[in-house]
């Protein structure tokens, strides 16, 4: 048998299957999202005011003050250099609780689904009841018990979003339980440990990180919403929700300062919106069609 | 459909079960000593053990749950700790404020929604198409604080058109015409999410419903373009119908913020006031009151699409 020639070593891609082009969306909203990723971490390096500095002597200056671009708050405080620095609160408020959520929600979900009949009811039951709570009432009252503080707020927000992913997760598994390779690595005498590290796991990341990615931007909008209510980030530290409810107490005075970090959460969760979208774009075929 | 619905109803039993077990959980949750709080660190053995047994508190938890849930279906949800009254009086006096406003909110959001997604769907120019998708992304994606600070900055300061907050006009107020003025932004506000979410996924429905050979068949017999919108909205009523009460969470959700922004006298801002507070009786007396009207609403939302889609009654 004659060999086949080898091919030339080639730089090229292979050809026939054309590289997906990134859709639009994926592109601007990973380079927003770069950009808040930057912002916070440069904060430290900026030519900042200290954010916690208070000069009451020129407080609440309005928008385009020299030196103060962004005006200052009720005590003075450099309203720039807070929104600069509360980049960090809001990006770990919108990133460490669905990072958890998908593992744990991950976790639970494959358990349920590859489980005995008995195991999924339960924990179907369980997630029921999780959701007969608006997520914001449900945060609130987690955190509330736990005390106000960065790390119960983001607890909180990990908790509500564990069966939002479970059940992502359970309803993918089940899409995959009857199909044929399924079926064959059962057969095969494969335990479930062994399938869902190497066959469910595999199939249900592209759906199950999608819609984690999507999470983020309600993430950051709800754990922003928990410290506007005083239950996240403590005052003298700078976070977008609780400058919202420190400045709005001007806004018969300075109606533009308060829009500032409210405008800050927008941004932070359109940003993670378009990534969402754009990932779903790439990933998912069929959304590829419809949208 | 009467099967159906007793069937629902004795469902929605284990659920309000356990929200309950949740928000008793909860209260559980909170760090520290009770006793110490209450009667400070140098109480006598003998002064926490009489106070743990007034307050139950040396039974075992199911005990104490048992007590509690007791309790709560004769209505007695505690007293709030900062104002000294009865939980239930304040939160049911509040409850028909948040009420109205949700109402006007759920209103405006499925009305917006369906007007938005209907002409993502159906537009035949390009342009009107992607200025309803962007709008409804953007509408999802905007805080419902940040958007009522907005129309407060807009519409009450800049140019002084609607009042700023409250319910009532004090001091020439007081009719249903003045209370509408002042329900218009924060209803606005809390819609502003579920509108975007109803939307998008309406247009999205109804591009797959598009997409059926039934829709074909009706363009080859020649029917308008009208009336095959008024089929494919027909068969996306179900899909509409559950998506809207998905969207009735956030609407609830959204209160808290609105309401404290615009100083209205309902739930949300009593449990801003009551966070403020660290009043925790209050707290979970309106968590607990907000999550069981939920479930009474899905519960609502569940019957009506039994009675318009034959199939789910089985």
């Amino acid at each position: 048998m004659a060999a086949r020639p080898e091919p030339p070593p080639s730089t090229e891609r292979p050809r026939g299957r054309p590289r997906r082009r990134p859709p639009a969306a994926l592109t601007a909203g990973a380079l927003a999202v770069l950009a808040l990723a930057l912002t916070a971490a440069l904060a430290p390096l900026l030519p900042l005011p200290d954010p916690a500095l208070g000069d009451l002597a020129n407080r609440l200056l309005p928008p385009g003050s020299p030196g103060h671009p962004f005006g200052t708050d009720g005590q003075g405080r450099d309203v720039l250099s807070r929104l600069v620095w509360g980049t960090q609160a809001s990006l770990l408020a919108g990133v460490v609780p669905v990072a958890v959520a998908s593992v744990l929600g991950t976790l639970l979900g494959v358990v349920a689904g590859l489980g005995a009949r008995a195991v999924e009811n339960a924990v179907m039951r369980v997630l029921d009841v999780l959701f007969a709570f608006p997520s914001v009432l449900l945060a609130i009252a987690i955190a509330a018990s736990l005390g106000a503080g960065l790390v119960s707020m983001m607890a909180a927000l990990a908790v509500i979003l564990v069966p939002a992913v479970a059940r992502v997760v359970v309803t993918e598994v089940a899409r995959l339980r009857e199909l044929d390779f399924m079926q064959a690595a059962r057969a095969g005498g494969a335990g479930w440990p062994f399938i869902a590290r190497w066959h469910v796991l595999p199939n249900i990341m592209p759906a199950v990180s999608v819609y984690c990615s999507a999470l983020v931007g309600l993430c950051v909008v709800l754990g922003a919403g928990l410290s506007f209510l005083g239950l996240g980030v403590a005052p003298p530290h700078a976070e977008w929700g609780a400058m919202v409810d420190d400045l709005r107490q001007y806004v018969f005075t300075a109606p533009l300062l308060a829009l500032l970090p409210a405008a800050a959460i927008f941004l932070a969760s359109v940003s993670f919106n378009v990534l969402g979208e754009g990932l779903r774009r790439h990933f998912d075929v069929k959304s590829r069609y419809t949208t | 459909m009467t099967a159906f619905l007793v069937r629902r109803l004795l469902l929605a039993v284990p659920t309000v079960f356990g929200v309950c077990l949740v928000v008793f959980v909860t209260t559980k949750l909170v760090p520290g000593d009770p006793l110490a709080s209450l009667l400070g660190p140098l109480a006598t053995p003998a002064a926490r053990a009489e106070l743990s047994a007034r307050l139950g508190l040396d039974e075992p938890l199911p005990v104490q749950f048992g007590t509690w849930l007791w309790n709560v279906a004769q209505g007695q949800l505690g007293t709030s700790i900062q104002l000294q009254r009865d939980v239930l009086d304040l939160v049911w006096g509040a409850f028909g404020n948040t009420a109205l406003l949700a109402a006007a909110g759920a209103l405006i959001a499925f009305g917006g929604g369906l007007a938005l997604g209907v002409t993502g769907a159906f537009a035949s120019r390009r342009p009107p198409r992607w200025l309803a998708s962007g709008l409804s992304f953007l509408a999802m994606s905007v805080p419902q604080y940040s958007i009522a600070l907005l129309l407060v900055v807009l519409l009450a300061v800049e140019y002084p058109v609607l009042p700023a907050g409250g319910m009532r006009d004090p001091i020439a107020g007081g009719g249903a015409g003045d209370v509408l003025r002042h329900l218009i932004l924060p209803a606005a506000a809390v819609a502003m999410i579920p509108m975007g979410v109803i939307a998008r996924m309406l247009s999205a429905v109804l591009a797959d419903v598009l997409a059926g050979e039934h829709i074909d068949a009706m363009r080859a017999r020649g029917l308008g373009r009208v009336s095959i919108a008024l089929h494919a909205l027909h068969n996306a009523l179900p899909s509409l119908l559950t998506i809207a009460g998905l969207q009735i969470a956030y609407l609830l959700g959204g209160v808290v913020f609105v309401e404290t922004i615009f100083s209205w006298p309902g739930l949300g801002q009593a449990l801003y006031n009551a966070i403020a507070a660290r009043d925790l009786p209050l707290i979970q007396g309106g968590v607990l009151v907000i999550a069981v009207s939920f479930v009474l609403i899905n519960l609502v939302v569940d019957g009506a699409h039994a009675l318009i889609d034959p199939r789910v009654r089985r």
